[in-house]
């Protein structure tokens, strides 16, 4: 387990991950070893709840 | 880094002599193996039997009383979910005992499938007792390409956990050029695969329109070209770097983890 204070642990991403869109699919790759494909509808919904969630933890981290 | 630009170098199998085993450790320990043990196991084998393509070889769970060593074609270890969507656990290539964990188990906790026509040498369990039995040194072998199987299962979770689409391809690629180069199936980087795009999903945890896109992205950077089952790398440290990929799991005789 890497866990020697160099950084490399699991931890969650600053960066955020690449979107396209092929056949009607939307994809999202990465960060890690994030790779999934949903339809439109589904990335929709995704979407809405990763902002919504994203103000929450805005939130709770400005106190 | 992980990171592999070397391509490789192995002498061609002696399949006059060993027509059926042949390729058993090439590349990776078939050196160190003597012309006994190669007749021994040559000898062992108790039939060949040929399958077409797409045809299920073993199930989950039921009991296996023979073991099956790859002489031509392609076979894949798989596992389907409750909905019938199926995880390629592994990719087998000719050479390779694609059951041999079955002797000591007796069972198989995944399905076995060809995926091209395949042709295979059998092996008896009783068989492979008298081996274990009179021949140890042999059996260090036999186990020696069990691990190796072992080797390339952690590889395949690394690419699933750490890997983007682009890396899992790549890696997947990377693995079958390094294999097939040992076993002298693959050279300069080019090779006959007869997957499908729904075979690479399988294998890489992606939707095949994933896979198309990816595969493409692959080809517009100058990496990989896969077309009707046949690969060609166009740039091989490149591939490797985006798959992070290094063959030293492979044991291979040309590389720096060769078994003394």
């Amino acid at each position: 387990m890497n866990d020697d204070g160099a950084g490399h642990t699991q931890r969650a991403q600053t960066k955020a991950g690449s979107v396209s869109t092929e056949n009607g699919q939307v994809m999202l790759d990465g960060p890690d070893g994030v790779a999934v494909a949903m339809t439109p509808d589904a990335a929709a919904e995704t979407g809405r709840r990763l902002i919504a969630a994203a103000e929450r933890a805005g939130a709770h981290l400005n106190g | 880094m992980r990171d592999d630009p070397e391509a490789m170098s192995v002498p061609a199998p002696d399949l006059a002599a060993y027509p059926l085993t042949g390729r058993f450790l090439l590349g990776r320990g078939r050196d160190r193996m003597t012309a006994e043990q190669m007749r021994i196991l040559e000898d062992s084998a108790t039939e060949v039997k040929e399958y077409p393509a797409r045809h299920h070889l073993v199930r989950r769970g039921e009991p296996v009383h023979m073991s099956m060593m790859l002489i031509d074609g392609y076979v894949s270890r798989y596992m389907d979910d409750r909905e019938g969507y199926r995880q390629l656990v592994s990719v087998h290539i000719p050479g390779d005992f694609v059951d041999l964990h079955g002797f000591p188990t007796g069972r198989l906790d995944h399905d076995i499938g060809t995926l091209g026509p395949v042709k295979m040498a059998l092996f008896d369990h009783r068989t492979l007792v008298g081996i274990t039995e009179q021949h140890p040194q042999l059996t260090r072998f036999l186990w020696f390409a069990t691990l190796t199987d072992a080797a390339m299962h952690r590889e395949w979770i690394f690419r699933l956990g750490r890997l983007g689409a682009d890396g899992r391809l790549a890696h997947f690629f990377c693995e079958l050029n390094a294999r097939l180069e040992m076993v002298g199936l693959a050279h300069g980087g080019t090779f006959e695969l007869p997957l499908t795009q729904p075979d690479l999903a399988e294998a890489c945890g992606l939707t095949g329109v994933h896979v198309n896109r990816t595969l493409r992205a692959l080809r517009e950077q100058g990496l990989l070209t896969f077309r009707n089952g046949h690969v060609e790398i166009l740039d091989h440290a490149g591939l490797c770097s985006v798959a992070e990929f290094d063959s030293d799991y492979l044991y291979s005789d040309c590389g720096k983890w060769k078994p003394i």
